[in-house]
């Protein structure tokens, strides 16, 4: 379905009288629907609804009135066009939701497995082995070996691809179980929206008749006493059918503060393993992986390379490999050391720190054992008159001052003095290897 | 009446042709993968879903031209009758978390200044949610930023290391050079007439970062067009 002609008229016009922070934020998220007499505007949620409402809808009603010639109502509601276009509608949650004015959202939130969270993807190391082995176990035999098993450790580590990996084995094993896994976060929402639309009981009924309840980072739970007790007692409800429970979380179940303790225990009540973060060998076999999924020869120094930088964790490690192929590709270039240090510059970079006039002045001054106001000085003696340029150069190179600013700053000097010296120390930068030098050792000191 | 009366009589109307943010007013220059990528994305908006592994995360200093570039895309994704959302977060103060519930059925979604929220947990848990629902929607992600996802100062590890997760780039600022040709491609594309001298008058003697000089050309054009003259060198002078 096209966008009614009438609203592309509308928001053309309010492109000219809006900031486009205003139109990008309020109105280009709005989908359209027109039908003799109306013309309905569709908002993401209610903030939105009401922003336009209060801030856009007279408006919006007297140009589309202008476009119609004829009396035309515009209703700013919540929600999507009747038939929306099927591209859009991608998932089932996504069609669900279009049902109704206000989706009802009880059990959207859950997801299904990521298909690419296998054993066969993961790579085993020293760190993991353990809870990988656990894992496999669980997958194999669900609610009769470890159970609930909790999984702990750092962001990124894979917890979150153990606990889908235990999930595709039951699945092997019964292809008709139930299993679901489940951010905390989303459960928390969910049951919020649940009590919200008096749709508590389809909640906890979806919830407790899962086979394998798979719920991602616990730590989420921390101070959410109602959802903490709503989950304790889904959780017990399964246990008790001897139904699987994984659980994941950033910290040993006893060092969760804001968890009621009846849960803690509870987590404890089955096996606890722990992830560390991978070591260099297993790093690099990550990415060997990573590449080899995507059919691509990744050089093993590129490979250590990486890993040898990106030590904390797999996402940002995968995160980083990600980069190098994506430049690869755009560029055509080989997937050599020199593409993967441009390429993590950009992931690991910090900003160069805000260089000054000031930072400038000190720094040369330091550099050429001279004093800062001799640097402002009248001084024309070359000792000085040549930091003093070197000096102005960095500060147009470095700073977006401008040249009078950049003058004014040197004793005030006019912009012409710093167009001449800007001449001057690239002239001599050219014929001078000595000038060469200092002049790239200050850049460097200064952008470090 | 002499000619000076005229032109001082002369106001300028507030009907100037604007130029809003779009990929063809921006100078690429040494930015041309990032912006590609972006590009690519918002033209594909509703044909296949997008991953975290094409997400972007675009960081540069002020004036790298962060959004700018979001607002362009959400300017294509829009042309292509999609609806996409950008959210300012450094306009905090404005709106509330509120604002990213519910948006996971919007297709693309710009957030810049994310830098700003960092240490809020409440902004950062709403962020981290948002992240999430998108991925399973297979929604389109945009971030920007002032630096590198690990260097904002994020507090809740578990979205610092999601936005390290996608595709990741510094946007390179301007050289002097490249600054010229921005300035005058700004100019041209609102009809005004920008000499290589009066640009290079310009950036030496007027304050050199982007945000300055682009404000600079937005006053030049309305002063222009009330005094009717052209943009020259002696036009420049009587104005300071």
């Amino acid at each position: 379905m096209d966008r009614p002609e009438i609203w592309t008229k509308c928001l053309s016009v309010l492109e000219e009288e809006l900031s486009s922070q205003q139109l990008n934020t309020w109105l280009r998220p709005l989908r359209a629907q027109s039908e003799p007499g109306f013309l309905h505007l569709f908002a993401p949620n209610r903030f939105v609804q009401d922003w336009v409402k209060s801030h856009f809808q007279a408006r919006i009603s007297e140009i589309a009135e202008r476009f119609s010639g004829q009396n035309l109502q515009v209703l700013v509601e919540v929600g999507a066009p009747a038939a929306a276009p099927p591209a859009e509608s991608q998932t089932i949650a996504d069609t669900e939701m279009r049902t109704g004015e206000l989706p009802r959202r009880t059990v959207t939130m859950v997801g299904r497995l990521n298909p690419g969270f296998t054993f066969e993807s993961h790579v085993e190391g020293k760190s993991n082995q353990l809870a990988r082995a656990a894992a496999r176990q669980v997958g194999e035999n669900p609610g009769r070996s470890y159970n609930p098993l909790f999984i702990y450790g750092g962001v990124g580590l894979g917890k979150t691809h153990l606990m889908h990996a235990a999930g595709h084995l039951m699945m092997q094993v019964n292809p008709a179980a139930k299993v679901v896994y489940a951010h905390s976060e989303r459960f928390v929402a969910d049951m919020v929206k649940a009590l919200r639309h008096n749709t508590i009981n389809e909640f906890k009924r979806y919830y407790r008749g899962l086979d394998a309840l798979l719920i991602d980072d616990i730590q989420f739970f921390v101070g959410k006493e109602r959802s903490q007790e709503e989950f304790f007692h889904t959780f017990n409800n399964l246990l008790d059918g001897q139904r699987q429970v994984i659980i994941t979380a950033d910290k040993f179940p006893k060092e969760l503060t804001g968890i009621e303790e009846r849960l803690i225990s509870r987590f404890g009540s089955g096996l606890v393993v722990s992830l560390e973060p991978p070591e260099l060998e297993t790093r690099v076999a990550i990415l060997m992986k990573k590449a080899q999924q995507e059919n691509i020869a990744l050089p093993e120094e590129v490979g250590f390379f990486i890993a040898k930088r990106v030590r904390s964790n797999v996402r940002e490690l995968e995160g980083a490999l990600l980069r190098v192929l994506a430049s690869a590709s755009f560029t055509g270039r080989p997937i050599d050391m020199a593409l993967a240090s441009e390429s993590l510059k950009d992931l690991l970079a910090f900003q160069e720190r805000l260089v000054t006039i000031n930072n400038i002045q000190r720094v040369v001054a330091e550099y050429y054992k001279i004093r800062v106001s001799d640097l402002h000085s009248k001084d024309r003696s070359r000792a000085v008159a040549r930091p003093r340029q070197l000096a102005m150069a960095l500060a147009k190179e470095l700073t977006s001052h401008s040249l009078p600013e950049i003058g004014d700053a040197f004793g005030g000097r006019d912009h012409t003095t710093v167009l001449h010296a800007c001449r001057k120390i690239a002239e001599l930068s050219a014929s001078d290897i000595r000038m060469k030098e200092d002049f790239n050792n200050l850049m460097r000191i200064l952008s470090s | 009446m002499n000619r000076e009366s005229t032109r001082r009589a002369q106001l300028p109307l507030n009907l100037r042709l604007r130029d809003a943010s779009s990929f063809e007013n921006y100078l690429v220059a040494r930015n041309r993968e990032p912006v590609e990528r972006l590009r690519q994305a918002a033209h594909s908006v509703g044909q296949a879903p997008h991953s975290p592994a094409s997400w972007l995360y675009l960081w540069g200093e002020p004036g790298t031209g962060k959004t700018h570039l979001l607002e362009a895309a959400c300017r294509a994704v829009q042309e292509q009758g999609n609806a996409p959302l950008y959210v300012a977060l450094a306009e905090k103060a404005d709106i509330t978390i509120a604002l990213l519930e519910d948006i996971e059925q919007v297709p693309f979604v710009c957030i810049d200044d994310v830098d700003a929220i960092a240490g809020d947990r409440a902004w950062e848990a709403a962020l981290f949610a948002l992240y999430e629902r998108l991925r399973a929607q297979g929604g389109m992600l945009v971030v920007a930023a002032r630096n590198s996802p690990s260097a904002i100062g994020l507090t809740l590890a578990d979205l610092a290391t999601r936005l390290a997760a996608g595709l990741v780039y510094q946007l390179q600022p301007l050289t002097d050079d490249e600054k010229l040709a921005a300035l005058r491609l700004r100019a041209q594309r609102r009809g005004l007439e920008m000499t290589q001298e009066v640009a290079n008058y310009l950036l030496t003697r007027f304050p050199r970062d982007t945000h300055s000089l682009f404000a600079l050309l937005d006053r030049l054009d309305t002063a222009t067009l009330a005094a009717q003259r052209r943009l020259t060198i002696p036009f420049l002078r009587s104005l300071e």
